[in-house]
């Protein structure tokens, strides 16, 4: 601690450089999302329509009060957490399961794992508009699949039992593949002595993975979890292009409905305070992650092996 | 502190402007704005020569008709045309952000009269007698029901029609024959049970009809017109939740049981496909279906199908109109193609080409032999088109008005969420409706009631004007 | 505060548990788990490059084509001119270049200064990663009037700033975790030689950053180019990159399946082009960015 005191202080001269060289990037960010997100703030106190040839009123807290007893932002919000609790379940897991597969591979792992995150590097319009045609009741390939099974055919997106979980496998097959990479770096970093020691104990792998595998990952699962989360609160690409949110509200997704709001019905005013709704969402959802990945674990702390680790 | 005083929209918009002046004297823009205009690609600054006409409709084959007559226009009075292709959904919603900022990219709109309402109402459109005379567009040509209600607002004329549109029933002339059924349904119970009795699947399916989220209100208010249904009363409380309402979307409900297995998202090319596939006996669908079903490069089933209007009425679903931007810089040239797309002798070329989606919105358009494509060939064989335009004909004697006041893409959207919650079972028909008048409270009271109250009462009797019953 | 080592994947690690006959079985099972894997992740690409070069008549057919008998090109030539998809390449090339080259030079300041210097402490670093969190939609209204009153809404310069909002915090992310790993000495020595800090950055810590910044980079241009929800709500017919165009297809009066798989695989192949070429990068730029973050 001495020495990265003394270290420390030693840096504290370039202070005039550093200030220079975050101020640009800090100006920008400031400008484009602070201002935007006080602006945000304002609108959502007023009953704002841009359409309206009635002037807006200051109207207190009454758009947050509406959003409590809007049916859509509740089942917007159900749709969200859906899409979020996939996430965390089967994405981690399927992640999970490949990446250790991988692991097993050294040889080609670079190539295979380059071939398989190419749905995660697809503009998930473009991934929207292949999973259309595969969804096709009566000439795409998933039905023409379960017909040559001899299982029923199913209608995907416009069953409104199945619409959303349509969407959820979208959203599965175009970032597990970046969960997987993911896990995998992270299965790289972890120290080889840890492993030795589990064989010599006889552990089963189920054991090492269980006690000794994971707890370690705790980290960079938690950073997946919460970039995920994130794209979870996001997600209205794959939406517009399949199903407009449809049948019915079925797939209408928080930021889907926020878009319907702010931009085909111009409430802005509501719309505003639906997205503030959902920043704050998001934030004390990643904070609540980030916390509970900063709790201290019970390992051998080797903070010096990462200066020669880079590069 | 929190400023509670009223908001104007336009205090809003220059609100808005001194943030952004403010963000870009901090100096996080300029360099970037430099970086860009050395680029070939950025347009940011680049205007249009005063030769081209910027045209806003939505990309795709109602857009080609522009591009067909470009040289004509050309050579005519020296203008040309240049689309600016919008999604088809998305349109009302990129238009209106756009002259929200009274932006002149625009010179002509080509909206539906859905939105004309708002448009009037905002100052978008400039009026066309402003620009030059009444006469340059023959009035009397154009067909009554397409006519003051969808074009005119507060005396004054605003727009031009460019595409007629109405629901229309498309059927298999062999499967009606083989099926011995010679008599079309004259309500829509007929029209449920002749689905049931067609419905054979997978090999036919009864019926199909637009039921993806974006119009699936079409289809419930076609329905909902039969059974004398109307909008609001005069005082604005809807009136859709009423016992009308509640049996057509009933009526709706049960068709989708004679309907593709995929009926849930069956939206516009999707429906047209259900029936040019053979897969389908009869589909209520725009009336430019007919000229895709006789097209062999696009139908499975050329030669044998008849046209009908829908029981009782038929829903005027749609449809464009053209109009001048108030903030266009070019508005005497955007006049002028309006002027031309509009005419009895180009209209005609487009709004019976199967290319195209424009259908017929004039007198002289209802002629059996005029049904050619642009490069003037046949579209159909002869007894087709007969039956067509017959069916057209009689579809507009008892045509019904889609809702244009102001709001009203708003209340049809919403309309159109629970006609879909409905149609997917998530509410009653009966509970969909309640929840959707009630939406519809809220707009009309966010739109201001008198306002609103004052606006519809114009709109229907324009319609009582036109001769057409509502 | 305690970091997970770092190894950069790669040349991987020592094969797992060497209990053998575990060993042989387990590594079968991953070997068929991978390929269904692949099998899974890979069947919807394939479908749509083979979509892209069937003609019309096998576009909607039962049962679907799996292997096309000629190669039909035409679909190629329409979704290029026929529906803009040659200034989609432009436009979305322009702007991801732009905004990946400006938000990696910011960024990438930022985050030496962050990581050095500690500048702001954690309060700034915190602000900056919070901005990844933040959905689109919840600024897209002041952010479209604050375009729109410049007059700049649907231009390329518009797009470029925007994206730099999610660009620079995912740079400042990404290099701030790599600069604080890597060794001052060097940096320290150049110091002490009488370099300027701006030269010591300049030639000791960007030529040693390599390989961190062609990743991070790659990624940026990724997340860039497939951008779509900025897209929709700032573009209109003049800015149309390529994730914008496609839903514009979609409502013709038949679904061009051909033209919109070749206007997808327009979209796709630059960046699967480009990740393969740089795929030692790409692996490794997920696990700076993943192993540590504050």
């Amino acid at each position: 601690m001495t020495a990265l005191a003394r270290r420390r202080s030693r840096w504290s001269g370039g202070r005039r450089f550093a200030l220079l060289a975050v101020l640009p990037a800090t100006l920008v960010l400031v400008a484009l999302s602070i201002f935007p997100l006080l602006y945000s703030l304002r609108l959502s106190f007023t009953d704002q329509q841009l359409l309206s040839l009635l002037p807006a009123r200051f109207v207190g807290l009454a758009n947050y009060a509406q959003l409590l007893q809007d049916r859509l932002f509740w089942s917007s919000l159900l749709v969200t957490a859906a899409f979020a609790a996939s996430v965390v379940t089967v994405q981690l897991g399927v992640g999970l399961a490949l990446a250790l597969a991988l692991r097993r591979m050294p040889r080609y792992q670079q190539f295979l794992a380059t071939l398989l995150l190419i749905p995660s590097i697809l503009s998930s319009s473009v991934a929207s508009f292949q999973w259309r045609s595969l969804f096709d009741y009566s000439s795409g390939p998933l039905n023409f699949f379960l017909g040559a099974l001899h299982l029923p055919l199913l209608a995907w997106t416009a069953d409104p039992r199945l619409a959303l979980p349509s969407l959820i496998l979208v959203d599965f097959w175009q970032w597990t593949p970046f969960v997987t990479l993911l896990l995998l770096a992270g299965l790289h970093a972890l120290p080889a002595p840890v492993f030795e020691a589990a064989r010599v104990d006889g552990s089963t792998g189920w054991q090492l993975l269980r006690y000794q595998t994971l707890p370690l990952l705790r980290r960079v699962i938690a950073i997946t979890v919460i970039l995920r989360l994130i794209g979870a609160f996001k997600v209205f690409d794959i939406i517009y292009v399949l199903t407009a949110g449809g049948p019915g509200s079925t797939t209408e997704s928080l930021a889907f409905y926020n878009y319907v709001q702010g931009f085909r019905y111009f409430s802005v005013g509501y719309s505003a305070a639906m997205s503030y709704v959902s920043v704050i969402l998001v934030i004390v959802l990643a904070r609540a992650i980030l916390g509970y990945m900063e709790r201290p674990v019970g390992r051998a702390a080797a903070p010096d092996a990462t200066g020669e680790a880079a590069v | 502190m929190m400023d509670t005083a009223p908001m104007s929209r336009r205090r809003f918009i220059t609100l808005g402007a001194r943030a952004g002046a403010a963000v870009a004297v901090g100096g996080a823009a300029a360099g970037l704005v430099e970086a860009c205009a050395s680029s070939p690609t950025a347009s940011a600054g680049t205007s249009a020569p005063s030769g081209t006409v910027a045209v806003e409709i939505d990309e795709g084959q109602n857009a080609s008709p522009f591009q067909w007559f470009n040289a004509d226009m050309n050579s005519k009075f020296g203008a040309t045309t240049n689309i600016v292709g919008l999604p088809f959904v998305g349109q009302y919603e990129k238009i209106v952000s756009e002259m929200m900022t009274r932006s002149s990219v625009y010179d002509v709109l080509v909206f539906p009269p859905q939105m004309l309402g708002d448009f009037v109402s905002n100052g978008f459109l400039t009026p066309l007698s402003d620009l030059g005379k009444e006469s340059d567009f023959n009035l009397a040509d154009v067909l009554p029901a397409y006519r003051d209600p969808n074009l005119r607002r507060n005396g004054k004329l605003y727009a031009a029609t460019y595409d007629g549109d109405i629901l229309q029933m498309t059927y298999r002339k062999d499967i009606f024959d083989a099926a011995g059924i010679t008599q079309l349904p004259q309500t829509w119970d007929d029209y449920v049970s002749l689905a049931k009795e067609l419905h054979k699947p997978p090999a036919q399916y009864g019926n199909a009809f637009l039921a993806a989220r974006g119009f699936s209100y079409g289809w419930f208010i076609n329905i909902f017109a039969a059974l004398g249904g109307k909008w609001f009363t005069p005082d604005m409380k809807p009136a859709i939740n009423t016992d009308q309402g509640v049996q057509a979307l009933q009526t709706l409900v049960n068709l989708k049981q004679y309907a593709p297995p995929n009926i849930l998202q069956i939206g516009y090319p999707e429906l047209n496909e259900a029936y040019l596939n053979g897969s389908t006996a009869m589909v209520v669908q725009w009336d430019d279906l007919a000229l895709k079903a006789e097209d062999p490069s696009q139908s499975k089933v050329v030669g044998k199908n008849a046209y009908a209007p829908c029981p009782v009425r038929s829903y005027m679903l749609y449809g464009r109109v053209m109009a001048v931007s108030a903030f266009s810089k070019n508005q005497q040239n955007a006049y002028k193609v309006i002027q031309y797309m509009n005419s009895s002798d180009v209209s005609i070329k487009d709004v019976y080409d199967p290319k195209a989606g424009e259908d017929p919105f004039r007198l002289s358009h209802l002629d059996p032999t005029k049904v050619k494509d642009h490069l003037g060939t046949a579209s159909m064989p002869p007894a087709q088109a007969q039956s067509y335009v017959s069916a057209i004909k009689a579809g507009l004697t008892t045509g019904y008005p889609e809702l244009s006041i102001p709001g009203a893409p708003r209340y049809l959207d919403i309309l159109d969420l629970f006609v879909s919650e409905a149609l997917a079972g998530s509410l009653t028909p009966s509970q969909a409706l309640t929840q959707a008048a009630s939406e519809w409270d809220n707009i009309t009271s966010s739109l201001g009631q008198d306002n609103q109250v004052k606006a519809y009462a114009d709109w229907v009797n324009s319609f009582h004007a036109a001769g057409v019953s509502y | 505060m305690s970091r997970a080592a770092v190894t950069p994947p790669g040349p991987a690690g020592p094969p797992f548990p060497r209990s053998v006959a575990r060993g042989r079985a387990g590594l079968w099972a991953s070997i068929v788990g991978v390929a269904i894997g692949l099998l899974f992740f890979l069947f919807p690409v394939y479908w749509m490059l083979v979509t892209s070069v069937k003609p019309p008549s096998e576009w909607l057919t039962n049962p679907p084509v799996f292997i096309p008998d000629q190669l039909y090109f035409q679909n190629y030539t329409d979704a290029l001119f026929n529906w803009g998809g040659l200034k989609g390449l432009v436009d979305s090339g322009f702007v991801a270049v732009s905004a990946t080259a400006i938000g990696m030079v910011l960024g990438t300041l930022a985050a030496y200064a962050l990581a050095r210097f500690r500048i702001g402490g954690t309060n700034l670093s915190f602000f900056i990663l919070s901005l990844l969190f933040m959905p689109p939609v919840a600024i897209g209204i002041p952010m479209f009037l604050f375009w729109s009153a410049l007059g700049l809404v649907d231009t390329h310069l518009a797009l470029v700033v925007q994206y730099l909002t999610f660009t620079i915090p995912f740079v400042a992310w990404v290099m701030k975790g790599f600069f604080e790993d890597l060794p001052v000495d060097r940096e320290e020595s150049a110091l002490v030689n009488g370099a300027s800090r701006l030269r010591a950055f300049w030639d000791v810590v960007l030529p040693n950053a390599r390989p961190a910044l062609v990743a991070t980079a790659l990624l940026a241009f990724i997340f860039n180019w497939n951008e779509f929800s900025i897209a929709v709500l700032l573009s209109r017919g003049r800015v149309t990159t390529l994730p914008f165009i496609l839903p514009t297809m979609m409502e013709s009066h038949y679904v061009l399946w051909g033209d919109i798989a070749a206007m997808a695989a327009l979209g796709a192949l630059p960046v699967v082009i480009i990740a393969f070429l740089l795929q030692r990068y790409l692996v490794r730029g997920l696990s700076f960015g993943a192993i540590r973050s504050e």
